[in-house]
């Protein structure tokens, strides 16, 4: 205790006094003093002998570096800027994450102060921005980029109409008959076609007749240019045509029916099931895909079948009860408050509910009743 | 007896008319063939529209069935494989699974519960109290297991309980599981070497610059979203990745979205593991090994002309 004592004593008063200076106030400070530089004039001028090159002080005065490069303006002035802005690794610089800074720095109050004469420092948490902890840094909106999302093979819009799948379908027959056409099946059966977003391919497919016979199908149009498009390797701007419901209906109704009963192998299955999934994000599984003997097959076994009707809705169809004046059929079960809202004395009850700060529908914060749980024997 | 000929007739008539039609089927002809009792009339299929069932059931692959191998993480198709039907075709037999289940159970418990009894107790044996003219009941010392701090009386001590289980029934019963999920269209293989790719703006920053939980809550979210996208995720009744050893990125990954499924080692997966989740997806060679090391049934170690008779082949390649 004693011994720090006399250390305090030995540090000079106004050391310890004074308060902490800036950093930047911390460059300028030198251990040399510049009230003693005028003493070392001597000394340098008896060792150059006469005027001395270079600052009076080395060690405060820093000497203007003379730069002789070749590089032209801009790259010296990049550079320069560059290195003076930011000291981030070259990795963090590269990645198009959006990371958290790694020191964040907030104008005192002092100097808010003295920007706008109308600030306020909060006494309490009310109303101050929320930020929140690391854990949720790329659930914040902008932190979360393109360059983090995942693309797989399959469409990322998964088909789930019928009609629209049998396009879809049609078009991938064409293409394998394309590349059988052109001999190249064999080669290309196991890689990635070209993704064909573009809507002229895909019309340029859908164009070409198929005509099967006993199982065998030809293809009529221009089977050259559907396998030339399928196996080049020019990268495009992946969007895949939507396609509406009532225009597929127009397409498959164009279409003679015939060429799903193209018989399928193994190598032409796997094909299709492949293309069908880039097209559509429909992936049939393999035990249900061996199943199918012709395209129609695949159909039926991709399509979702369609959510069958409820009741209700099979009642209004058939029009069951459309001439009997007393019966009318809901949709679901006619509670309390549809009776209240059928008479119109809903509202005026929410209202009143309300006013008294009660719970509209449910029981609030009230236990249920004890009473219904002794008579059913429950307690 | 003669109705049971007739059926076993009808049955061989089946067979026949299977293999007949069997070299490029043009046309749906096949159907369906009732080998019960009850003759049930049968559809035309060329009146009524095949349903996805009924193609479904019309399908009796004979010797093998094809498996897709695919790339992960995108999924995209990459070669066709035959596997024969002992392998990834079994009919499902619930009894098999339910044994294979319990065997394991059985088998995982720790069995270490351990309590004393009046003689582990610490303490003396000194009689507490008169057994005469006390007015109160007659007792012992103090470790009676009627006395609160005494003994237990029938506790339990450590013990296996472990349960014995047929090589070949659990064989049998590891393989069903596998068809199972093939059947349903929820085995989904991939090449080997699976592992989680993840992007290059990432990989950059990954090591030195994700700290504080930004790695992980990136990992989190990103996991998700390739769950989501491939149609794997909790939606679906969560994915089982299994792989031949350990992968730092899937597992890691799969580590922050446990309730998106889960990624094991071969050694740790079991017959349970495969029923669980709603996919299952697995490398090529994890699946050549679990089939190796489960078709005991299928292999004899009887040796014959100098060679042990061999399940059916592993896995041949078709495209």
């Amino acid at each position: 205790m004693r011994r720090l004592q006399s250390l305090q004593l030995a540090i000079p008063s106004q050391c310890v006094a004074a308060p902490r200076p800036s950093f930047a106030a911390a460059r300028a400070i030198s251990t040399t003093s510049p009230a003693r530089s005028k003493n070392t004039d001597w000394i340098r001028g008896k060792l150059w002998k006469g005027e001395a090159p270079g600052p009076a002080d080395p060690y405060t005065q820093r000497m203007e570096p003379e730069a002789q490069t070749n590089l032209p303006e801009e790259a010296l002035e990049s550079s320069s800027s560059r290195s003076r802005r930011d000291k981030t690794p070259a990795a963090v610089r590269e990645s198009r994450l959006a990371l958290p800074g790694r020191r964040t720095e907030v104008a005192t109050e002092k100097e808010l102060q003295a920007s706008d004469p109308t600030y306020v420092p909060a006494a309490d948490a009310e109303g101050l921005e929320e930020i929140g902890p690391l854990s949720t840094w790329w659930e914040q909106p902008g932190h979360w980029g393109e360059e983090s999302e995942f693309k797989g093979f399959g469409s990322a819009v998964k088909v789930m109409e019928k009609e629209v799948l049998e396009v879809y379908l049609r078009r991938a027959v064409v293409e394998a008959l394309a590349l059988q056409q052109k001999g190249v099946f064999a080669e290309w059966a196991t890689k990635k076609w070209s993704e064909g977003g573009s809507r002229a391919e895909m019309d340029q497919a859908l164009a070409a007749q198929v005509e099967v016979q006993d199982g065998k199908a030809t293809l009529k149009g221009d089977a050259s240019a559907i396998a030339e498009a399928l196996t080049s390797e020019v990268e495009e701007v992946e969007s895949t045509p939507v396609i509406t419901v009532e225009e597929a209906r127009e397409m498959t109704k164009s279409w003679d029916s015939s060429w799903k009963n193209v018989a399928l192998d193994n190598p032409l299955r796997f094909a299709l099931r492949k293309r069908l999934y880039q097209l559509t994000g429909v992936l049939i599984p393999d035990a249900k895909l061996a199943a199918a003997n012709t395209a129609k097959h695949i159909l039926t076994l991709a399509a979702r079948d369609p959510k069958p009707l409820k009741l209700a809705q099979v009642l209004e169809k058939r029009n069951a009860f459309g001439d009997l004046a007393n019966v009318k059929v809901h949709e679901r079960r006619v509670g309390p408050i549809d009776k209240e809202v059928a008479v119109g004395r809903w509202k005026v009850i929410e209202e009143e509910l309300k006013k008294r700060d009660l719970p509209v529908t449910g029981y609030g914060d009230a236990p249920r009743n004890k009473e219904r749980d002794w008579l059913t024997g429950k307690i | 007896m003669a109705s049971k000929g007739i059926g076993c007739l009808g049955e061989a008539m089946a067979a026949l008319r299977i293999s007949a039609s069997k070299p490029a089927t043009t046309s749906f002809s096949r159907q369906f063939t009732r080998s019960m009792a009850t003759e049930a009339p049968l559809k035309q299929a060329a009146n009524s529209p095949a349903t996805a069932q009924s193609l479904m059931q019309s399908w009796n692959p004979i010797s093998t069935v094809p498996v897709t191998i695919h790339s992960f993480p995108s999924l995209e198709p990459q070669s066709l494989e035959q596997w024969s039907v002992q392998h990834l075709y079994l009919p499902l037999r619930r009894d098999l699974l339910h044994l294979a289940v319990v065997y394991e159970g059985d088998n995982t418990r720790q069995g270490t519960a351990s309590s004393k009894t009046r003689y582990d107790v610490h303490g003396s044996h000194r009689k507490m109290r008169p057994q005469k003219g006390t007015g109160r009941a007659r007792l012992g010392s103090r470790q009676s297991p009627l006395l609160r701090g005494g003994g237990k009386t029938f506790g339990p001590h450590p013990r296996d309980f472990g349960t014995r289980l047929n090589r070949k029934v659990y064989d049998k019963a590891w393989r069903t599981a596998l068809s199972y999920r093939y059947r349903r269209g929820e085995l989904i293989i991939c090449e080997d070497g699976m592992e989680l790719a993840m992007p290059q703006d990432f990989d950059l920053v990954a090591d030195k610059f994700l700290k504080d939980g930004l790695r992980e809550a990136y990992l989190k979210k990103y996991m998700s979203g390739v769950l989501s996208t491939l149609g794997l995720g909790k939606e679906y009744g969560r994915t089982l990745f299994v792989t031949g050893d350990r992968r730092d990125r899937l597992y890691e990954a799969m580590e922050q979205v446990p309730w998106e499924g889960r990624a094991l080692d071969l050694e740790d997966v079991d017959v349970k593991d495969l029923l669980e989740t709603g996919k299952v997806v697995m490398e090529r060679s994890v699946l050549r090994e679990m089939i190796e090391q489960h078709q005991s049934d299928l292999v004899s170690r009887i040796v014959v002309n100098g060679l042990p008779k061999g399940g059916p082949p592993l896995g041949e390649k078709e495209l």
